[in-house]
């Protein structure tokens, strides 16, 4: 579905990302991992066209997408739901989700985006009950809700999700995964960018972890889980814990 | 000179209120142009009166020889491309430059328009039939109405009717169409805006192409009524500039009240105080609410 080759990408003058190698299937959620200034959002940035690589191709659907503008790659369903969240905070909860629906305000009958909208609404109802309130007076969880609920009225054929976890209370994070995860049964891939590596995995068929702009390690998401290393470095487990916990994790 | 009220001054101020009414609108609709580009872009583009003179003179060198039905739409077509070529050729190739830079630019651009239109249609005002009359000699005069004490003429009405018509237009089309709520978006999370797939770049030449029309559309308006010159531009983009602050920036319903309230309260001044000074009263309107309230006098306090 989605096919990095040794893509380099650079900040300014600096060198984000030193050729990166990736791939997600369809039907697959693949995680991301690693510390702060991986380069982890950078590698969803260059995907979604947020930021140009330097080097490198990127192919998404059997096509060469490499250096496609955002608008061209949301058309063809690779949406991204941006680290914090990018809503648009003096609009309602409603006009936040017709526009995550404006490439297709054109061409798709008005019919299908209200198909769409009631979808939305299925998945996270609280949206409805707030949707005529501004987005910014949202609290934290609902904003990750209508960020995803946005990107969703877009009709991905694949996601491309940036620490939805961040800021939120560990039930919200839960709640929010779940969500993920059904979307992945409804047959939506997921590229999952998270801090919170235990989640991740949790969820994750795969993972990749991201040291200093490279890949430093691959492989399932359960193999990963049971790395030591991973457990020390990314999953906050101090020693005791690793020889205590449950072999069936 | 004497600055006392006589009992004949006051018969002055609905006459007054009138015409001051009119070049209020005029001010609305410039205001309205300066919060349009500058929600998409963050510049306050001083070229915006500019686009009022392209529309007023054009459509008065046109009105001598066409009618109407032909000189209206190639006057805001000629004050639309003005926006397009100050949106392509000036600020989009400009955009890592600083939002100041790029506002002095705009000033620059100003000039240059003021320039052009003195070279093709000369530094001399340029008269215009009014929309409405009855023909007398081979000359259109306009229709005059009798209202509380004040003549208002045809033309008046014209451009209040065409104001209140764009004010509300504009309301309906940042509110109600997806085109203008993608325009919006960009003025609120310009990330934001590209991640949903809007193209930014084409909304904000979009945004120059609507505020230099609308100003062209004033422009036609008002011709009959001040006509038209190559320098107007300038007083009546500092007044909508003055207005928008005021409202402001980016609030079309302050900048359009203010607009209004600016040109009466000008008229007046001029007319029953000293008429030297009338064009001091925009600014001296302007230092005081930039000392006292910055974030402008009507501006709505942000929703909790």
């Amino acid at each position: 579905m989605l096919k990095l080759q040794s893509v380099v990408t650079y900040y300014g003058r600096v060198l984000a990302l030193k050729g990166v190698s990736l791939h997600v299937d369809h039907g697959e959620i693949v995680a991301i991992v690693g510390p702060n200034g991986a380069g982890k959002t950078t590698v969803l940035n260059t995907i979604s066209g947020i930021v140009t690589s330097h080097s490198g191709k990127i192919v998404f659907d059997g096509v060469d997408v490499t250096g496609y503008p955002t608008e061209a790659l949301v058309e063809m369903g690779l949406v991204q739901v941006p680290e914090g969240r990018q809503l648009f905070a003096e609009m309602t909860v409603y006009e936040n989700l017709m526009l995550g629906a404006y490439r297709r305000s054109r061409a798709a009958k008005k019919s299908e985006v209200a198909v769409d909208l009631e979808r939305v609404y299925s998945i996270f109802p609280i949206l409805k009950e707030r949707k005529t309130q501004l987005a910014g007076t949202l609290s934290g969880g609902e904003q990750q809700m209508l960020a995803i609920g946005r990107a969703l009225m877009s009709k991905p054929k694949m996601l491309l999700l940036d620490e939805p976890s961040m800021g939120l209370a560990p039930l919200v994070t839960k709640s929010i995964f779940k969500v993920i995860s059904d979307l992945r049964k409804e047959g939506t891939t997921v590229l999952l960018v998270e801090q919170n590596a235990k989640a991740a995995l949790a969820i994750a068929k795969r993972a990749y972890v991201m040291e200093t702009g490279r890949i430093v390690m691959e492989g399932s998401a359960s193999e990963l889980a049971r790395n030591p290393e991973i457990q020390r470095a990314y999953l906050g487990m101090g020693y005791r814990q690793i020889m205590e916990q449950p072999r069936n994790a | 000179m004497s600055v006392g009220l006589s009992v004949d001054l006051l018969a002055q101020v609905p006459q007054l209120v009138i015409s001051g009414f009119t070049r209020g609108c005029i001010y609305a609709i410039v205001a309205v142009g300066f919060s349009i580009i500058y929600n998409s872009t963050q510049v306050i583009n001083f070229a915006q009166g500019e686009f009022v003179m392209i529309g007023a003179v054009v459509a008065a060198v046109l009105l001598s020889k066409t009618s109407l039905l032909v000189a209206f739409p190639t006057a805001v077509a000629a004050g639309c491309l003005a926006g397009a070529v100050v949106a392509l050729f000036v600020l989009l190739p400009l955009k890592r430059a600083s939002v100041v830079s790029l506002i002095i630019i705009t000033i620059g651009t100003s000039i240059m328009f003021r320039g052009l239109a003195q070279l093709l249609w000369g530094e001399a005002a340029i008269p215009a039939p009014p929309f409405t009359g009855v023909v007398v000699q081979g000359y259109v005069e306009d229709r005059e109405f009798h209202f509380l004490g004040a003549y208002i003429r045809a033309q008046e009405l014209w451009v209040m009717g065409v104001t209140a018509l764009l004010v509300v237009g504009m309301h309906i089309f940042f509110r109600r169409t997806i085109l203008g709520q993608a325009m919006r978006a960009c003025a609120i999370n310009q990330l934001g805006a590209r991640i949903v797939g809007i193209n930014v770049r084409r909304m904000i030449m979009a945004s120059f192409v609507m505020a230099a029309g609308l100003g062209a559309v004033a422009g036609v308006v008002v011709s009959p009524v001040f006509y038209a010159k190559c320098n107007m531009g300038t007083a009546l983009g500092l007044g909508g500039f003055c207005a928008a602050v005021l409202g402001g920036l980016g609030n079309f319903a302050g900048g359009v009240a203010a607009g209004i309230i600016l040109g009466i309260v000008e008229s007046l001044t001029g007319g029953l105080l000293w008429s030297d000074y009338k064009d001091a009263v925009a600014f001296v309107i302007l230092l005081v609410i930039l000392l006292l309230r910055p974030e402008g006098v009507l501006r709505r306090r942000a929703e909790a």
